[in-house]
């Protein structure tokens, strides 16, 4: 059977890897707080049982438990190889084991050496490199006193900011001096501790020198790791032309935490008691091994373990109970004393669940058969029947119905013109229709911009919702609440008002085939209000975007032969918010992501099944589509031709060395090859590259015709893209090239690919986030409407988990991996283009500056990306349905997610 | 059974917990006064000074309002008074009447001022906020202005005399809260202010079929997805018939995709 799946070669421990990476990535995400520590501790054990799963699966771990379980039990060689499994499986549990206890080790004496340091005296001359001092403001340089030494006057408040929040009593000692000794006022100076006032400090002021003033107080618990600590003494303005605002003289400030960390050490003797009842517990199990298995010998290890797992959490919850005697200590502490806790309970576990297994051996066993007997209905051959083009034929229904519903929402939900450039794309769609003509030369008397348009943008109030449409800030919120919406439901001009001479300046130059197209659903509802028709060609936008969901469903379907990965796939990009909008509102990249999208799943087809001379029509046809639509995926399109040709002169080689084989098999009868399909011939492979090439240029090519006589050149881009090879070829350094003998064109240039990219490496953190993560998954209306932050983070935990997925793959699994490194190329091809191609050679080179690349330039590739993670991701779960079911629910979830906001942000209306 | 229908119970449980979650629908038109690249303020801004901005209702309950301050310098001590007036037949009259304590003002930050309890307004009468700081905050703070900011019916005066632009503030109407389920009415009425009937109806429609799709294929999925299918067209047919009644590899990369 040939498209047989099987997931027998990954040897991955893949049931904890993904929890691993899930825990890593809710980590990353989560903010500072016991819920961290917890994923950390979790992570801990996740990664245990991983090595544990790591050891069962090597060979060496498995001979040297041979050996080791052979030496003085000669026996052994005897055992059978089921039973040589269970004990290398048990093995790598001990050795887990060992592992942990070492780690418990380490944790309790971690604990038993933790002396913090209680009680800091902090020179206020000297603040710069004081230990637990997070920040200070507020203290003007030092001065010196020819007596009393050294201090600094304080402005009108002074902050200090340590790194610890205890809930017990601290007492703060301040070595000053009263300012009415340097003519200020004798009032007190007031303290604040986290925001609240903790008390008074009132120096002598007949004392010269600098006084010890104390206070105790328990510093307010205001969430965090710190305390902060302020001096507020009445200021005043010194005289003799000193026109700083001075407070109080302040010498030494002692913090002392002691009486806060008396409170752990009067429990510190439970951290003794644990070694105690590991000791008991060891001896137990001792006894245990050497006389019979006693219920009592079981019953008291896992009392044991219990009462060390009790005493842990008692010494956790005193830790929490005083809080942070300093940043390191707390974190310190409470991890370790967290993990001996951990390690005592899962201690108890285990002995309850080994006792149970050995009491009721059936138990486990049925657990064992039943998860063996579903990984085997998993690894069905495949069956290759009649009806399946039938259901598939039923899941693309399916898939086109969810794609565009939800598109058809969006189109009716996002208000008029808030998409970028959509007012552009609407007049080029308008002009065909409305004028009956593309917008080429000569141009029609009529303005850039027709009356309906402008005046629609004043109704529909375009310019105070947006922050991109216009140079005017967003002023409102939302669409006002008390407004008569009727206006605008029915806002229209004649069809004098409509004309234009070239249908939106910006978006002119586009090749036509999305506009043509979407002049139908304008031509029908020609006579209706502006707002009914946008909706209406947003509708006809939503039917390209749908149908480029089936090719997603088909792609995924022809690499993994599986119609489970065509749902997933298909459904995921049905629902993911930002190529939902994209492929909603009026925009001729819908037209562009339907043709590539038919474009690679074609290429693909080639790919797996060879060249046919349909497959290679087809494909031609969609090259021109692609082509006709929008030039940002014109290195697709070469690479494809590339693909084309090498696949056809590769059949045609294989061909001549098959009957080369022929031959000789001829003389070799146990050889003898049969085919049924024809032999490659060098006539049939012109013809079916032929074939390809005409399906592109039948489409193009009129198009080239027309622009060529319309404005005498083909709009290719050539005379621009010879540039650079001119100047490769004719060795013009930058110098000469700036020279006046060199041709002005060649004048321009001006940056290398190498500044750039030093440029592009540059790029802060935000930016990549920006540009990769948010205008790629969801950033709508004129990139003005985020989601929330929580999305976003989803998304960065699914992105690296199927990154991290594919990478494995890619490594451990050789079958397929050249389809899979196909599309890692079609990706690439994209990214390649966008930033060498579009981002450096139509602007960086000359002008130093980017082009404003964003997310959805990198949509025509979005059905091979989304493949790929969700190979990773597949690949973690062990192949098993689960990732291609939760793919579409997390889609979903990301989907309503976007919806909300966009809601939010132009009706107010606030979810959750 | 539950097995079997695990899927379409999840994405049932989904949908009511969806309709659970809590909305809140505007009744007025909260806003705020945008920044600017040059921002100004009230100067001077001393106890004689008496900065007022007029405004309209949008809504009929006013939740809070908040102030865009400047700090100098920290502010030590002292308040500023901050009232809210209506004009009710040629006067003014008082509805609310707070202090803001110095100590809580960030220099650019917006200060906030609820109402407890909320106070109740008319739908575009007209609304005048007047500030006055005393003498101990005037020494620190002042009140930011955006310079070309402009609206009908807003209005600022400084002792009277009527300034450029407006002063940085903003208003919180009281929203409709509850949850999506009993919301579902001014929910859909708000978020179709733009659409006529047909359109509201193509909304409805795209909607409901949205969800009974994906109930449909939520409950398809666990028993089809199991059992892995293949084409079967002529062409893949007359492949493996080829394939299997020839003991020579095929030449193809085909069998690279099927692991």
């Amino acid at each position: 059977m040939r498209f047989h799946t099987s997931h027998t070669t990954n040897r991955l421990p893949a049931s904890l890897l993904l929890p691993t990476l899930l825990l890593i990535g809710a980590w990353f995400v989560t903010p500072e707080s016991p819920l961290r520590v917890v994923l950390l501790l979790a992570l801990v054990v996740t990664v245990l049982a991983m090595l544990q799963q790591s050891f069962s699966h090597q060979r060496w771990f498995g001979a040297l438990w041979a050996r080791v379980a052979t030496t003085g039990n000669r026996a052994a060689d005897d055992r059978s190889d089921r039973a040589a499994v269970v004990g290398v499986a048990r093995a790598s549990w001990l050795a887990i084991a060992i592992i942990a206890c070492v780690a418990g080790c380490a944790a309790f004496v971690t604990l038993a050496l933790q002396h913090p340091v209680t009680r800091e005296t902090y020179d206020t001359t000297h603040l710069d490199n004081a230990s637990n001092l997070a920040e200070y403001r507020g203290f003007y340089s030092p001065e010196r006193d020819a007596t009393y030494g050294a201090y600094t006057w304080t402005q009108n408040r002074a902050t200090l900011v340590f790194d610890f929040l205890v809930h017990r009593p601290i007492t703060l000692t301040v070595e000053m001096r009263s300012a009415a000794r340097a003519g200020g006022p004798d009032a007190p100076v007031e303290v604040y501790a986290n925001g609240i006032k903790v008390g008074e400090l009132r120096p002598d002021p007949t004392n010269a020198g600098f006084t010890s003033q104390q206070l105790r107080f328990v510093p307010p618990d205001w969430g965090g790791t710190q305390t902060e600590i302020k001096l507020i003494p009445a200021s005043f303005q010194p005289k003799g032309g000193d026109s700083r605002r001075l407070g109080t003289m302040v010498q030494h400030i002692t913090v002392d935490r002691s009486e806060a960390w008396s409170s752990i050490a009067r429990w510190r003797w439970l951290l003794w008691v644990l070694p105690v009842i590991a000791t008991l517990a060891g001896m137990l199990r001792l006894a245990g091994r050497r006389g019979e298995d006693r219920l009592w010998v079981t019953v008291g290890t896992i009392a044991c373990s219990l009462a060390g797992g009790a005493t842990a959490i008692a010494l956790l919850i005193v830790i929490i109970r005083v809080g942070a005697i300093d940043s390191t200590t707390y974190r310190t502490s409470f991890i370790a004393t967290a993990y001996l806790a951990l390690l005592c309970i899962s201690a108890a576990i285990v002995a309850v669940v080994t006792r149970l297994h050995r009491q009721f051996p059936g138990m486990i066993g049925a657990i064992r058969i039943r998860r063996a007997s579903t990984a085997t209905v998993t690894q069905l051959p495949v069956a290759v029947t009649r009806s399946t083009h039938r259901v598939v034929a039923r899941d693309l229904t399916l898939v086109f119905v969810a794609a565009l519903t939800i598109r058809v929402i969006w189109a009716v939900l996002v208000p008029p013109w808030m998409s970028p450039d959509e007012p552009e794309h609407y007049l080029y769609v308008s002009h065909i229709a409305e004028q009956g003509r593309l917008p080429l030369k000569p141009y029609p008397n009529a303005p850039s911009y027709p009356s309906e348009f402008v005046q629609s943008t004043y109704t529909f109030l375009t310019q105070k919702l947006s922050v991109g449409f216009s140079a005017e800030d967003r002023t409102l919120l939302y669409y006002p609440v008390a407004r008569d919406y009727g206006p605008m439901q029915t806002f229209e001009l004649p069809t004098a008002d409509r004309l234009t001479s070239i249908g939106g300046p910006r978006a002119a130059s586009y090749p036509p085939l999305y506009y043509l197209l979407e002049a139908i659903p304008y031509r029908l509802v020609k006579d209706t209000p502006i707002l009914t028709r946008i909706f209406a060609v947003r509708c006809g936008t939503a039917v390209l975007g749908a149908l480029s969901c089936l090719f997603g469903y088909l792609l995924a379907f022809e690499v993994r032969r599986r119609r489970d990965w065509g749902f997933a796939l298909g459904f995921s990009m049905a629902l993911m918010p930002m190529y939902v909008f994209d492929t909603t509102t009026i925009n001729n990249d819908a037209m562009l992501n339907l043709a590539t999208a038919a474009f690679l799943w074609l290429l693909v087809r080639i790919w797996l099944r060879g060249l046919s001379r349909p497959l290679a029509l087809g494909l031609g046809l969609a090259s021109g589509c692609v082509l006709l639509s929008k030039p940002t995926a014109t290195l697709l399109i070469v690479v494809g031709a590339g693909i084309v040709f090498a696949k056809a002169l590769t059949e045609y080689r294989v061909a001549s060395r098959g009957s080369a084989t022929a031959i000789v098999a001829e003389e070799q009868p146990e050889r003898r090859l049969t085919r049924a399909a024809p032999l490659p011939t060098l006539s049939r492979q012109g013809l079916i590259v032929g074939l390809y090439a005409l399906g592109a240029v039948a489409l193009y090519g009129p198009w080239l015709l027309i622009r060529w006589f319309a404005t005498g050149n083909f709009g290719l881009g050539l005379g621009t893209i010879t540039l650079p090879v001119i100047r490769w070829l004719t060795g013009t350094s930058r110098v000469a090239a700036a020279s006046s003998s060199a041709s002005p064109s060649v004048a321009v240039l001006t940056h290398s690919f190498g500044e750039y990219l030093r440029f592009r490496f540059s790029q802060s953190s935000e930016h990549n986030e920006w540009l990769f993560i948010r205008t790629f998954w969801g950033y709508f209306g004129w990139l003005d409407v985020l989601m929330s932050d929580a999305t976003y983070a989803l998304i960065h935990i699914f992105l690296m988990i199927g990154v991290i997925g594919l990478a494995l793959l890619l490594a451990m699994r050789r079958e397929g991996r050249g389809v899979t490194v196909l599309l890692i190329a079609l990706v690439s091809t994209q990214v390649v283009f966008l930033f060498g191609g579009a981002d450096y050679f139509l602007s960086y080179r000359t002008t130093g500056s980017e082009l404003g690349i964003q997310g959805r330039y990198f949509f025509p590739v979005l059905a091979p990306f989304l493949l790929l993670c969700l190979m990773g991701w597949d690949w973690l779960c062990h192949e098993r349905p689960i990732a291609l079911r939760l793919a579409p629910l997390f889609m979903l979830i990301v989907q309503l997610m976007g919806l909300a906001a966009v809601i939010t942000s132009y009706y107010g209306v606030k979810f959750g | 059974m539950i097995t079997r229908f695990a899927w379409l119970i999840g994405a049932i449980l989904l949908l009511v917990i969806l309709c659970g979650i809590p909305v809140s629908v505007p009744l007025g038109d909260d806003f705020t006064i945008p920044a600017t690249k040059q921002p100004q303020s009230i100067q001077p801004f001393t106890p004689d000074t008496m900065v007022t901005q007029q405004f309209p209702a949008t809504g009929s309950v006013i939740q809070s309002i908040n102030l865009q301050f400047g700090a100098r310098r920290v502010p030590n001590g002292g308040a500023v008074r901050v009232s809210l007036a209506a004009e009710q037949g040629g006067n003014w009259q008082l509805l609310n009447e707070s202090r803001i304590l110095t100590q809580d003002i960030t220099d650019g930050r917006t200060t906030n001022l609820p109402f407890t309890p909320a106070v109740k307004v008319i739908p575009g009468q007209s609304l005048r906020l007047t500030v006055q700081p005393d003498a101990d905050a005037a020494t620190a703070i002042t009140w930011l202005t955006n310079p070309n900011y402009a609206a009908e019916h807003f209005a600022l005066t400084v002792n009277g005399v009527p300034q450029t632009g407006t002063a940085r503030f903003g208003v919180t109407y009281e929203p409709l809260h509850g949850r999506l389920f009993q919301l579902i009415g001014p929910v859909f009425h708000r978020v179709t202010v733009l659409m006529n009937g047909f359109w509201r109806t193509v909304f409805i429609t795209a909607g409901a079929l949205f969800i009974a799709t994906l109930l449909f294929v939520f409950r398809q999925q666990p028993q089809e997805s199991t059992v892995p299918l293949a084409v079967d067209s002529n062409a893949d047919e007359a492949i493996l018939d080829a394939a299997e009644s020839s003991d020579a590899p095929l030449h193809r990369s085909g069998q690279e995709g099927q692991g």
